[in-house]
């Protein structure tokens, strides 16, 4: 987990907010958590399906980092705050 | 909202809901219940987190499902092959009738608009956003818009500040205002075209205010009358890029008429230039303006609240994502479809039922969210509020109303030394449907001293 308060400083659409101290709590952790769902096809029958058109081209599924959110990332740590998990989420004790 | 020519929704404005005690008192889509969610949502959350509605999926023959659980949701808009979007590329034979789009299509629209919208597949999807929205209204292109923005701000500021007694209706005088000044400046269109535009906008979330159940379902006179608002409307657009594709200038309309497309290698036809406009200006307006009269009734409502953030602007970023979180101007859409059986925390869900995503349960969801009524500026998961949807479909115009809210509460705060309700003039409520706008909101207020006129 990375240290929140790094991002305090950080410029961003609300514009350059003060480099002040400020301490946050850890977000929860939602990688890891235990799904309430359960899907009866093991196969995942929806994903052949709708592999061909849902799918990217080489075959891999959307990750967490597709679309806006890896560009979020890089412009602004801010907005991504609890939304990008980090790989010591499955560590973290949550909030 | 104004109500229709052909349609009288009086009774349906005025309708009042007894406050749900247990589980059968809950129906979120009955007239009136809009004002009585949070206690349905914290009855749902315990007793019945995945709520049957029968006969209400994608055929007959199929059920509706309200999942309001943020980890649910949370999992679902991340599995988009076994929950695709009804009528998206890959579902054929899953009507579109009476759906909508989570990125802000209306369902009529989005049938007529389908072929054009350049998104017929995840891949595409991101590319329309990465390539055609970002760069005007996503997290990229939003912050360059700062000094339009705070210019406008100060503008409605200037209008009432100096008025004797010091009252505003803040809606009409500022929250609906802002987005449409905002988001027709960036489209590059006429500033005086701002009256016609607010009534096609009106009949672009028409559904999702006067629509019924969850499917958001109009009658087939409101949808004539609808399709003919929106007709005008495509008319006047294709105007407006026939007029860019002649007279270019520094707008989002021309960016579309000259742009390569790097994902189809091309440039891109007026009817897909339209396409993309369409969601722009549906997208735009409402839900914002919902947001910022949101985030003035909580203000209002904590006083010590509008003190912190006057005295600590960095602050105002973290209020806006809890008043998002709060009191989520889209509370709920009817936007996956189960493309294959399912459970959900046992409850069985077969193929073909559609799953109406209450965004605004899982927003006020204890498991998620401690003391979730509360506004906590320091909450850990602020940014993590499912008000913009989440996933490969999250909405495409966070970062212009995110830009919108956090200078409109930066400016206030400055400007003003309180904003309070007028005593005795507030009813706070809202319109009927799935979005949860106030009416209206008469304030009362104190200028700052030094504060410019």
């Amino acid at each position: 987990m990375r240290d929140e308060r790094e991002l305090a400083g950080t410029p961003g659409p609300a514009g350059d907010a003060p480099a002040v101290e400020r301490t946050y709590r850890k977000p929860p952790p939602l990688h890891g958590r235990e799904s309430h769902i359960r899907i009866f096809d093991p196969d995942n029958e929806a994903r052949r399906v709708y592999g061909e058109t849902q799918r990217s081209r080489d075959g891999s599924l959307p990750q967490e980092d597709d679309g806006p959110s890896a560009v979020l990332k890089a412009l602004d740590p801010f907005w991504t705050r609890g939304i990008i998990p980090e790989e010591s989420d499955s560590d973290d004790d949550g909030a | 909202m104004t109500t229709s020519e052909a349609s009288d929704y009086t009774e349906l404005i005025n309708a009042v809901a007894e406050c749900p005690m247990n589980l059968d008192d809950v129906d979120l889509f009955a007239p009136g219940a809009q004002e009585h969610w949070q206690e349905a949502y914290k009855i749902l959350h315990t007793e019945s987190p995945v709520q049957r509605i029968p006969g209400e999926g994608s055929t007959p023959d199929t059920d509706g499902f309200v999942i309001t659980k943020y980890q649910d949701i949370y999992d679902i808009v991340r599995d988009p092959w076994t929950f695709p979007q009804p009528g998206f590329a890959g579902t054929e034979g899953n009507s579109t009738a009476g759906m909508s789009t989570e990125d802000g299509d209306s369902s009529a629209l989005a049938d007529a608009m389908a072929l054009n919208t350049l998104r017929p597949n995840l891949e595409l999807h991101k590319a329309h956003r990465i390539e055609l929205t970002d760069p005007w209204v996503g997290a990229t292109g939003a912050p360059r818009h700062r000094p339009m923005v705070t210019k406008f701000v100060d503008q409605l500021i200037d209008e009432w500040i100096d008025r004797d007694p010091a009252e505003i209706e803040f809606v009409e005088e500022f929250a609906a205002p802002l987005p449409q000044l905002v988001m027709t400046t960036i489209l590059g269109w006429p500033l005086e075209d701002l009256e016609i535009l607010r009534k096609w906008g009106q009949a672009q979330v028409r559904r999702f205010v006067y629509g019924q159940g969850h499917r958001n379902i109009m009658s087939d006179a409101e949808e004539l009358e609808n399709a003919k608002d929106l007709g005008e409307f495509m008319a006047y657009v294709q105007e407006q890029v026939t007029h860019k594709r002649n007279n270019p200038g520094d707008d989002m309309t021309t960016f579309l008429t000259q742009v390569t497309y790097q994902a189809m290698n091309r440039k891109l036809t007026d009817n897909e230039v339209i396409g993309v406009l369409f969601g722009m200006h549906i997208g735009g307006l409402e839900t914002t303006q919902y947001a910022i009269a949101a985030e003035a009734q909580l203000l209002a409502e904590n006083p010590e609240l509008f003190r912190q953030l006057k005295a600590d602007p960095s602050q105002v970023r973290f209020f806006a994502e809890e008043g998002m979180r709060i009191h989520a101007p889209t509370q709920g859409l009817s936007t996956r479809l189960a493309a294959k059986d399912v459970e959900i925390r046992g409850v069985p869900i077969p193929k073909g039922s559609i799953l109406h995503l209450r965004y605004g349960a899982a927003n006020l969801d204890d498991e998620e969210y401690p003391c979730p009524a509360d506004v906590d500026l320091a909450r850990p998961n602020t940014g993590r509020h499912m008000t913009f949807s989440q996933g490969i479909r999250v909405c495409p115009g966070a970062g212009i109303s995110r830009l919108e809210q956090n200078i409109a509460w930066e400016r206030l705060t400055q400007r003003l030394d309180s904003l309070e309700f007028i005593p005795g003039k507030n009813d706070f409520r809202h319109q009927p449907g799935i979005m949860l706008g106030l009416w209206e909101l008469h304030m009362q207020f104190t200028k700052a001293a030094g504060s410019g006129g």
